[in-house]
């Protein structure tokens, strides 16, 4: 089983419940990139609903995050009132910092995320990011995020010792946490 | 130990007018305990029909009995949500665990023909002991996670 998943891998997700039938398909992760934590997905319908569904699915109720489906007891699970779902989606940056720019406190850039990756196990949590080449770097590297210092739709600042634990790949990204977190404590 | 692939196209007699039903083209599996809980078969008529496992009277070598052709229903007449509509067949259907990872597609199933209980869900990818099942809907098997 694959402990890392990438967010563009959920997106297209079925939704199905553990009777089996499927009742949506993943449109979009929605997190808060402050703490790491999902909060919700957005739904679209599948078949004859096909198109954006006026429903969420709150990570509350959800079953079980997996590489091939995300998991719900049944069909009640998914949010009829949006409202809850909705402001949740509004938080800063929540689900749309694919895009955004990387920039340390000191002003340099790191590259623009591509993708969020989250680690499936025990509770889900985004442990960082793929960040896609800039001028300098040159390739595609995954950058441990643990406390950004703010994000917002265009940009997410991190502290400047980020830049000194990328990993090559999504499974080294706990390594490159660890070794971050130590830094930042020893610098605060 | 019986193969559901074995027990494809058997024929199915009434045992009260000696008549021949049909013949067992697929059947529906359900959980808790996990169960085959109907035969559908094909009958002279053009449409299937289905007859719940408890009407089955014995599981023979060479045809399957039941009491009368009372309990034989036109498939189109079931709602989704009844145990014996055809979306609670199993084969050919991907098996999800409930944390959400793929193991396979269902090939076959074993089964106890005494009791109709489900012993084991072959896949693609290996046999997923019967008493893991939670549920057959239209899209997969959900079973419990091993171990």
């Amino acid at each position: 089983m694959s402990t890392y998943l990438r967010a563009r891998e959920i997106s297209q997700e079925p939704v199905v419940t553990l009777a089996g039938e499927d009742v949506a398909r993943i449109k979009d992760v929605v997190f808060d990139p402050m703490r790491g934590s999902i909060t919700c997905f957005t739904l679209s319908g599948r078949g004859l609903l096909a198109g954006p569904l006026k429903r969420a699915l709150l990570w509350k109720k959800v079953h079980a995050l997996g590489p091939d489906a995300v998991m719900i007891r049944d069909e009640d699970s998914l949010e009829e009132d949006d409202e809850a779902a909705r402001e949740r989606i509004e938080a800063p940056g929540g689900g749309s910092v694919i895009g955004a720019r990387v920039m340390t406190e000191e002003g340099s850039a790191l590259g623009t995320i591509t993708d969020v990756i989250i680690e499936t196990s025990g509770t889900p949590k985004v442990i960082g990011y793929e960040v896609g080449p800039t001028a300098r770097t040159g390739q595609t590297v995954f950058l441990p995020v643990i406390r950004p210092k703010s994000v917002s739709e265009e940009m997410m600042v991190v502290p400047a010792c980020t830049a000194d634990f990328t990993a090559g790949d999504p499974a080294g990204l706990p390594a490159a946490a660890e070794g971050l977190r130590r830094r930042l404590e020893q610098e605060a | 130990m019986m193969l559901f692939s074995t027990a494809q196209g058997r024929t199915v007699i009434a045992l009260s007018t000696a008549e021949r039903l049909g013949t067992i083209t697929a059947c529906t599996i359900a959980p808790s305990p996990a169960h085959i809980s109907s035969l559908h078969l094909r009958t002279r008529g053009r449409h299937g029909h289905v007859m719940l496992w408890k009407n089955v009277q014995s599981f023979g070598e060479d045809a399957v009995t039941v009491r009368s052709a009372e309990g034989l229903k036109p498939e189109k007449e079931l709602e989704s949500a009844e145990e014996a509509h055809k979306s609670h067949d199993p084969l050919g259907k991907r098996v999800l665990t409930e944390a959400g990872e793929s193991m396979g597609i269902v090939e076959d199933i074993d089964f106890d023909e005494k009791d109709g209980s489900l012993r084991a869900l072959l896949t693609t990818e290996g046999k997923v002991p019967g008493d893991r099942l939670k549920g057959v809907g239209g899209y997969a098997v959900v079973v419990r996670r091993p171990g």
